[in-house]
């Protein structure tokens, strides 16, 4: 089977393969690799025809002479952004039957480029979940372990990613939903700042956390990848003027950086595999040069619960639009709004809503709510505090284990603390990547970055000595 | 009130219907979840939380007395009154500009 789709995103995009060539070997790779009954179950759609019709216009455009950074690159869209042609699902029951009539601004710079728009990925129902199994698709497989979950939300995507179906993909983070699948599939993710991509057409789960993030094969194609759907949007008040040029050309520095470690994500229980690997990075780093010094974010330990309860109350609020009369499906019966909810919502999304619901209700809302807030602000000083002190980038584990097991029976807390050392940047609106660092027992793991504000060409530098380094 | 009623209320508030079975797990699951996060009551006090509303009041923004709606569900979309959701409403049906385009318009 061919792998011109899985080349370097810039060598794809000099066009010496037609875009058509590179189109047909990805549709088919999707077809073949979602078949049978171990298949990844990565993607909710994909449509062959349009896709190599998109294709012929790319290859036409560059006949013509148009300049196109992705030119024929195909992208998988995690099926919480809008697009046109394809259904837009949110992995729910309740979003049956919707097509967006209008499509996310990161999709239409992605078009623009010539990339291809390869299908929509499967993720957790609403993007609430960190393993893609709360689908009301079925849950997607670790390409690595089909026993394994890929991690979520945006596990279609990064399986999708490491199983070769597709060079890259977007994603969606909020509490970790690009960094900890990156991580539990071998792949690498970064997560912007906050601001950094336009959140027009990205179904909204938590507001002031969603952001629009990328996955690919190797630090420099999501650095592109970035680059690419990066900008401020008329449409999206919250999107930043912000330059994104240099992303990329990071991945060529030669700079050394200031490498701190918080005490605090490795004074937890971590898996074997994972601290080794941790440490045997930094060793790395360290040999080329990095300094490497211990620090401090003594607020870490407040961030999942901050995170849980900002999250649910602002998904509680944004999740009141789907009532039956504007998206998707409708129940019948006497309240419609609640038939339709009740119906279409699967357990953790109603959990959710429920959590913040009662959050912000009176005589609640001053207690948690207010509080999780405060420690939001202690958490971002935190950051602030250490950037301010000389250090150019963050180094820490990105999940505390590697892949578990589909259907492993926890608390719904216990769930969310997979995302333990991933929600502390989300909440502090820093920007934030992993990539691989080592594998055990065919499992990959993953390292953290995060960097200061508006800094991803800082954390895409140290990201790409620390690949090369791994890589040696 | 007791936690079963109370899961109750919220679920009112949140419009979705439980079975009893199905409450009592939602409120032993909320229950669970608020024990952990409970831990944020040891979040040093004095740290400033911004409120908005208040910013805007001081800046002279005309603002509603409360940034908080009260614990009531929200209205049923589909039982807001026709002419309140058009400007113009004319014999059952909304009114709006005719298009240049159509037949009957005196450019079209």
């Amino acid at each position: 089977m061919s792998t011109v789709h899985l080349r370097p995103l810039a060598d794809i995009a000099r066009h010496d393969v037609s875009a058509v060539a590179v189109t047909d070997a990805c549709m088919t790779a999707i077809v073949n690799g979602e078949s049978g009954p171990e298949r990844p179950n990565a993607f909710i759609s994909w449509d062959h025809d349009a896709a190599l019709s998109q294709a012929e216009q790319v290859d036409a455009d560059v006949g013509a002479g148009r300049p196109l950074r992705l030119a024929g690159v195909p992208i998988a869209v995690k099926d919480n952004i809008c697009t046109l042609g394809l259904p837009t699902t949110c992995a729910s029951h309740i979003m049956a039957g919707y097509r967006s009539p209008f499509e996310a601004t990161a999709v239409r710079r992605l078009r623009a480029a010539g990339a291809i728009i390869a299908g929509k990925t499967n993720l957790d129902e609403f993007a609430m979940g960190s393993s893609t199994e709360t689908s009301a698709f079925g849950a997607t497989r670790n390409p690595h372990d089909p026993t394994r979950v890929p991690g979520g939300s945006s596990g279609g995507s990064a399986a999708a990613v490491a199983a070769g179906m597709v060079p890259a993909a977007l994603g969606s983070d909020t509490g970790g939903s690009v960094r900890q699948p990156a991580a539990f599939s071998g792949v690498v993710g970064i997560r912007p700042t906050y601001g950094r991509v336009s959140r027009y057409g990205l179904v909204a789960f938590a507001s002031s956390l969603d952001q629009i993030g990328v996955l690919a094969r190797s630090v420099r194609d999501a650095a592109l990848l970035l680059e690419i759907v990066s900008g401020t949007d008329r449409f999206d008040a919250t999107s930043a003027d912000s330059d994104a040029a240099g992303i990329t050309a990071a991945a060529d520095s030669a700079a050394r950086p200031v490498v701190g470690v918080p005490r605090e994500y490795f004074e937890v229980e971590l898996d074997d595999a994972v601290r080794r690997s941790c440490d045997q990075a930094l060793d790395l780093l360290r040999a080329q040069g990095c300094t490497i010094r211990a620090v401090s974010l003594p607020h870490t330990r407040f961030g999942i619960a901050a995170y849980s309860v900002l999250a649910a109350a602002e998904a509680s609020t944004n999740l009141a639009r789907f009532d039956g009369v504007r998206f998707g499906t409708r129940a019948a019966g006497g309240d419609i709004v609640e038939a339709t909810r009740s119906a279409g919502f699967g357990p953790e999304v109603k959990r959710r809503i429920m959590l913040g619901t009662f959050v912000l209700s009176a005589g609640h809302h001053d207690q948690h709510y207010t509080f999780a807030r405060r420690a939001r602000t202690c958490i971002t000083r935190d950051f602030a505090a250490v950037f301010g002190a000389g250090i150019d980038v963050l180094f820490t584990p990105t999940t505390p284990t590697r892949a578990f097991a589909i259907g492993r029976t926890v608390e719904p807390y216990d769930m969310y603390t997979s995302d333990v050392f991933t929600a502390p940047a989300s909440l502090a609106g820093v920007p934030a990547m992993s990539l691989p660092i080592g594998w055990a027992d065919g499992l990959p793991v993953g390292g953290q970055l995060i960097a200061a504000p508006w800094r991803e060409d800082v954390m895409v530098a140290a990201a790409a000595l620390l690949e090369r380094s791994t890589a040696a | 009130m007791s936690a079963h009623e109370e899961t109750a209320a919220i679920a009112r508030l949140a419009r979705l219907s439980f079975t009893g079975d199905e409450l009592d797990r939602i409120a032993e699951e909320l229950q669970a979840i608020l024990t952990h996060v409970d831990l944020l009551r040891q979040v040093d006090a004095d740290v400033p939380v911004r409120d908005g509303h208040a910013e805007l009041r001081a800046a002279g923004a005309a603002v509603g007395h409360s940034s908080l709606r009260a614990d009531e569900p929200g209205a049923d979309p589909l039982h807001v009154p026709p002419a309140d959701l058009a400007p113009a409403w004319h014999a059952g049906f909304f009114t709006v500009p005719r298009l240049p385009s159509h037949r009957d318009s005196p450019s079209g």
